[in-house]
């Protein structure tokens, strides 16, 4: 990684996020005034930036957090930033450079008299609103002097402590500096404590950019025209730094003339490798062969659409995301552009308002607006609905006779296979020519028998959720809604992105009251018993927050130690090796996460388990392997599950019905799923 | 924090400035207020405010709403100044109570709430991608002293693009920790190891975040244009700003 000139992606992706955060503590601590506590945690994500990168990205997140803080809250959160980038700035680079204790304190020393001087240089320029300030504050010690003097029956304690007082306000700037220099201390005491627990537990989580590598950032590459196609892979292998074995072995690729290529595999196969060689970068076996660089994200050259939609979105409106990053004197026919992906008119719309597929759509149009040679889209389909998926898929297929793009389209899916010109199987490292899309495995039919279901248990009556309600954003997700489980029922919500049926997962656990109607648990509202429904969400990441799954799952169990037997229990259940309880969270794939994440909530005994999109973004194995669990879980444990997902044809099989959910309403069908 | 940083959906003169004016002229005024915090001043830069709002057509429910007991909590404080005293002085039947201490602590809490709803305004009233642009060219005599302003304005940008998606991944790990909450008292010792459980999991989200948007930004080939069309000032912004420096001018002569 280079160490001067302009930041990195990374660093600029570090700097803006962790600059987010610090203005969401320093806004809150302003805000409510009991939560000053965050003030001081703002120190964190500036300390991250400072231990992690120079400190040129840390001057651009306090630079950012300002004028974002400022939008936010006015000039108040200002000097809450301000601290927080000094504080987390000499503690985060003092242990980027591996010293210890004694350097801190030396430069603390140097920067909290600087600080106290510079706070009372300003209050002498702000002379009126300093005495406003200040006598005000004097008339509330008085007050509180006074109260305390009544309730201790002390006589004449206003007045006397005002006297008291008195000396330390005319003479202000000893006090006011003062108290500046040992708050500065103090928050350097407690951003030392508080970082190196941090930091010592995000350390063992890389931030790597893989498309970033030494091959994309020299200056030969940018100066040559690119020529990413046609290409050859001859003998290609690769092998991640620190790795044991290789990712991708004996790889013989060619592409040569505009056509859809899908490259199919499951997780962990290399495809996603096979992506970043055909991205530029360069492997470590066999050669590639092209005409010129690969020039990722250059006119002309490679571009790439992954998997998660909203991650890969950097415009604020449609527009401005399609010419995002493009040198300023391209000319670029935005219109044209997303009326040729499906975006007509949708210019001028925010792009946190697009749904899962148009996101997607989005970053096709973007990826177009560069006239790439090669296209690559690595997953994109994975966390859409079916109708978005489909729009997709016919989209890439049309490209190579559109514009003459070749197009590598990397899925789990062998239904998108079926519009390619040439498929493409990846497995173990190893990728060979299919000579057809194969068939889609067949569904799995675990052993299940239907089980005699009991009294209701959740219950909705006519709930329906208003967003921001009574404010000009306010937006309904929800209408009307009654739905009832029974004890041991297993139901399958379906419905598309933005149906509402993520707003009815969250009021089905009590985590949302919803605006309008009930929700009772056995009769007592879900809000009062929040745990009583446990709630798997899509992010399973997000749910696994100990540093190994055996500890998480303790912690959810309210156990010290991972070694219990509830523990192992429930990882049993969810079919997880004991050897990966012992595992780091961080080095889980996408199903294991899964699993983890409802290891950790059966632990504590739910009474129903609401999933979240359960299969989105995993493989056919997982995909088996999760539905095998789910079965298993009613089948054994009687356990009444709620499963919220577009993708209905997997889980259908082990469910006794399903509700279709559409525009915030849901429509009950007899639906005959049972096996 | 969904209401903010969110531009309310009109089209009214005030939307049609360009963002930098209306940064600048926020600035300006709460500097101004800051020099001379005077009863008349809030009342003019108040006057100011509720005109702008009123023009932009920004209804009074686009203010975020705080619970009750920060507001009580704002009275409680107030009334401490009570004893004080001071001048002026209000007689209630035959009880005296000197209201100058009151008064100062109420014209204080106005100045600091007017200052916020000014920010809220040019919050309310931006599409938030037009402000890094904006930072961008007023930032721009700063190259001189070599400042990577650009650099900078690209961070703004990704800051305000990351905050919904910060805000919803904080709300579901939110969530997460409620699910397991236990009912029961807790020691100190587990009250810490929860508090760096959740800063460390947040900080992993977060930078989660920052490495997806790293490669998306790799992806596009670096940095480059933020917006479709940037935005610049016009004749409507000179009027506005001509405005705002008469207000500001008002203010310091009134005193």
């Amino acid at each position: 990684m280079t160490t001067r000139g302009p930041l990195r992606p990374v660093e600029l992706a570090t700097a803006a996020v962790m600059g987010g955060v610090t203005v969401v503590l320093a806004v809150l601590g302003v805000v409510v005034p009991v939560a000053g506590i965050l003030q001081l945690l703002a120190v964190v994500p500036l300390g991250v930036v400072a231990q992690r990168h120079r400190p040129r990205a840390l001057v651009a997140a306090a630079v950012a957090a300002g004028v974002v803080g400022f939008l936010v809250a006015g000039t108040a959160p200002l000097s809450v930033i301000a601290l927080a980038a000094l504080v987390g700035g000499i503690v985060g680079e003092v242990k980027r450079r591996g010293r210890g204790v004694g350097t801190a304190a030396l430069a603390f020393t140097v920067a909290a008299p600087a600080v106290g001087l510079a706070v009372v240089g300003l209050l002498l320029v702000f002379a009126s609103l300093r005495v406003l300030v200040l006598q005000t504050l004097r008339n509330t010690i008085g007050g509180l002097a006074g109260i305390a003097g009544q309730l201790l029956r002390i006589r004449d304690a206003r007045p006397r402590t005002d006297a008291a007082v008195a000396p330390y306000f005319d003479q202000w700037w000893w006090p006011v500096g003062g108290s500046v220099v040992l708050s500065v201390i103090l928050t350097g005491v407690i951003g030392w404590r508080a970082l190196g627990a941090v930091l010592d537990r995000l350390d063992r989580l890389p931030v790597t950019d893989h498309l970033d590598g030494p091959n994309n950032a020299d200056g030969t590459s940018n100066v040559l025209p690119p020529a990413p196609v046609p290409v050859a892979l001859v003998d290609v292998g690769f092998r991640y730094p620190g790795a044991r074995s290789d990712a991708l072995t004996g790889v013989d690729l060619v592409l040569d003339r505009p056509q859809m290529v899908a490259v199919l595999g499951d997780n962990g196969s290399g495809k996603s490798t096979l992506v970043r060689l055909l991205a530029g970068r360069a492997p470590t076996a066999g050669t590639v062969q092209r005409g010129g660089p690969a020039g990722l994200g250059r006119a002309g050259g490679t571009a790439l659409v992954a998997q998660r939609p909203e991650s890969q979105v950097l415009g604020a409106r449609v527009r401005d995301d399609v010419v995002w990053g493009l040198p300023a004197e391209a000319a670029v026919d935005v219109e044209g552009l997303l009326a040729d992906v499906g975006l007509a008119g949708l210019g001028d719309r925010a792009t946190t308002g697009l749904s899962g597929g148009q996101l997607q759509r989005l970053a096709i149009a973007a990826a177009l607006a560069r006239s790439p040679r090669l296209l690559l889209s690595d997953e994109s389909t994975a966390m859409v609905d079916p109708a978005g998926r489909e729009q997709l898929v016919a989209l890439l297929a049309a490209l190579p006779r559109r514009t003459g793009t070749t197009v590598v389209h990397v899925t789990h899916r062998p239904a998108d296979a079926a519009a390619a010109d040439r498929v493409v199987g990846v497995r173990a490292g190893r990728v060979h020519e299919l000579d057809h899309a194969p068939a889609p495995s067949p569904l799995p039919s675990p052993s299940f028998r239907p089980r005699r279901t009991g009294p209701p248990l959740l219950v909705l009556r006519g709930v329906g959720h208003v967003y921001d309600a009574r404010t000009p954003w306010a937006h309904r997700a929800l209408t009307g809604v009654n739905l009832d489980v029974a004890e041991g029922e297993a139901v399958v919500l379906v419905g598309g992105n933005g149906s509402g049926k993520s707003t009815l997962a969250w009021v089905l656990g009590g985590l949302l009251r919803p605006t309008e109607g009930t929700a009772t648990l056995g009769g007592r509202p879900v809000t009062s018993q929040v745990g009583a429904v446990a709630v798997a969400f899509q992010h399973a990441r997000l749910q696994v927050q100990r540093p190994t799954v055996g500890e998480d799952v303790a912690a959810a169990a309210g156990l010290s130690s991972a070694a219990a037997r509830p523990v192992a229990q429930a990882l049993a259940l969810v079919g997880l090796d004991p050897a990966v309880a012992a595992r780091g969270t961080d080095t889980l794939s996408g199903g294991q996460l899964r699993r983890a994440a409802l290891a950790g909530l059966l632990v504590t005994n739910p009474r129903v388990l609401v999933l979240d999109e359960p299969l989105a973004g995993l493989d056919a194995p997982s995909r088996a392997g999760l539905v095998d669990v789910l079965a298993r879980l009613r089948a054994e444990q009687g356990l009444t599950l709620v499963i919220v997902s577009h993708d209905v044809a997997e889980v259908a099989a082990i469910c006794d019905r399903t509700v279709l959910v559409e525009g915030g309403r849901v429509h009950h069908e007899p639906a005959a799923v049972t096996t | 924090m969904t209401t903010i940083l969110r531009e309310v959906p009109r089209d009214s003169p005030v939307h049609r400035l360009w963002a930098g004016t209306k940064l600048v002229a926020v600035a300006a005024l709460g500097l101004t207020l800051s020099l001379v915090p005077s009863w008349a001043a809030i009342g003019i830069v108040s006057g100011v405010v509720v005109l702008t709002a009123a023009l932009a057509r920004v209804p009074v429910g686009a203010l975020p709403r705080l619970r009750p007991w920060f507001w009580l909590l704002l009275v409680a404080a107030g009334l401490l100044s009570i004893p004080a005293g001071g001048s002026p002085e209000l007689s209630l039947g035959g009880v005296t109570a000197g209201l100058g201490a009151v008064l100062l602590y109420v014209r204080l809490t106005a100045l600091a709430g007017l200052l916020l709803v000014a920010a809220l305004l040019v919050g309310a009233t931006t599409a938030l991608g037009d402000v890094a642009p904006a930072v961008a060219r007023l930032g721009a005599p700063l190259r001189l002293v070599r400042a990577p302003v650009d650099e900078w304005a690209v961070t703004i940008a990704l800051c305000v693009r990351a905050f919904p998606l910060l805000a919803e991944d904080l709300r579901v790990l939110g969530a997460a920790r409620r699910l397991r909450r236990r009912p029961g008292r807790r020691t100190p010792a587990e009250v810490n190891v929860e508090a760096v459980d959740l800063a460390v999991s947040a900080m992993a989200v977060t930078m989660r975040r920052a490495g997806e948007l790293g490669e998306a930004i790799t992806a596009r080939g670096g940095t480059g244009r933020l917006v479709a069309d940037a935005g610049r000032p016009g004749l409507r912004d000179l009027a506005a700003t001509v405005a705002v420096a008469a207000v500001c001018a008002l203010v310091f002569v009134v005193g």
